[in-house]
């Protein structure tokens, strides 16, 4: 009795233990391979935008190409929050996609704000692998270099 | 013990003097310690070669044998979740790291579903203990 309880409890050690090594080496590994994969690729970052001159309303695309080196598939979100002065939101954009090994997709953040009231950005990006459970994610605040400038 | 203190500290005294200053650059950036992460893994890595010393000097049977192992389930479990919090373990696998470069930027490695993993393994390592003594005690020779 004792030898059989114990065998099962030594297997299912074994078992979760081979999972834990399996499921986080590939995540991270996938996770890692996208981030840097993307970083390679970040002159491919294209930003289109159009301003309506009668209304001022501006219209920004980002086009963010996201290529999973890895060996799972990925969860990709990029996020994109224009601030103004103030700190209130003025636009949001977001977008997420998920990519399979070897796949490059193209993730679209739109946002729409009235020229003039931005100040700032956070930017965010996150990769998740494994039904989501694992993740890496990175966010940033950029701010506009137009205070203190002297006016021409 | 190899693997917890005398790897890692030999490591950090063989390192050159330019990896050395590496280690101090993410401590400026990010406020990970990593010499500290290194000291904490020597004093675990003693603690659980002395309770393994203690298991192996004990009868299974023994209460000390039970309280050694079980010692070292819950040392190993605090000293994955030191790691996987990056020198935190109260982040349970959710490590959020601060970059100062000057701008605010934070990284956040979300690890928790392999903390889980790594709890339900301490808690079939302690189980699989307490049946071990459980049985031993009752086949132990009178």
């Amino acid at each position: 009795m004792k030898r059989k309880a114990s065998k099962i409890l030594s297997v299912t050690i074994i078992i979760l233990y081979a999972s834990l090594l399996i499921v986080s080496s590939a995540s991270l590994f996938s996770i890692s391979s996208t981030l840097v994969g993307s970083l390679e690729r970040a002159e491919d970052v294209r930003f289109d935008s159009t301003t309506n001159p009668l209304t001022g309303v501006v219209n920004l695309a980002v086009h963010v190409p996201i290529r999973n080196r890895g060996i799972v598939e990925v969860n990709v979100k990029v996020a994109v929050k224009l601030i103004s002065a103030d700190g209130t939101i003025v636009a949001e954009g977001f977008d997420s996609k998920r990519i399979g090994p070897g796949e490059t997709k193209e993730l679209l953040v739109v946002a729409t704000f009235l020229r003039g009231t931005v100040d700032g950005a956070d930017l965010a990006f996150e990769c998740r692998a494994f039904f989501d459970l694992i993740g890496l994610s990175f966010s940033m605040r950029v701010e506009t270099p137009t205070e203190g400038y002297p006016s021409p | 013990m190899i693997f917890l203190s005398i790897l890692p500290s030999l490591s950090l005294w063989l390192l050159p003097p330019e990896i050395k200053s590496y280690v101090l650059l993410i401590k400026d950036y990010t406020g990970i310690d990593v010499q500290f992460m290194i000291t904490v893994a020597l004093v675990v890595g003693l603690m659980l070669a002395a309770l393994s010393f203690a298991k192996n000097m004990t009868h299974e049977w023994s209460i000390m044998n039970l309280i050694a192992a079980l010692l070292s389930e819950a040392i190993g479990f605090y000293m994955s979740l030191f790691l996987l919090g990056l020198g935190n373990p109260l982040s349970m696998g959710l490590a959020k790291i601060p970059i100062n470069y000057g701008g605010g930027a934070t990284a956040a490695l979300d690890l928790r579903f392999v903390t889980l993993l790594d709890a339900a393994i301490m808690a079939v390592s302690a189980a699989k203990s307490v049946v071990n003594f459980y049985y031993a005690r009752k086949e132990r020779p009178v």
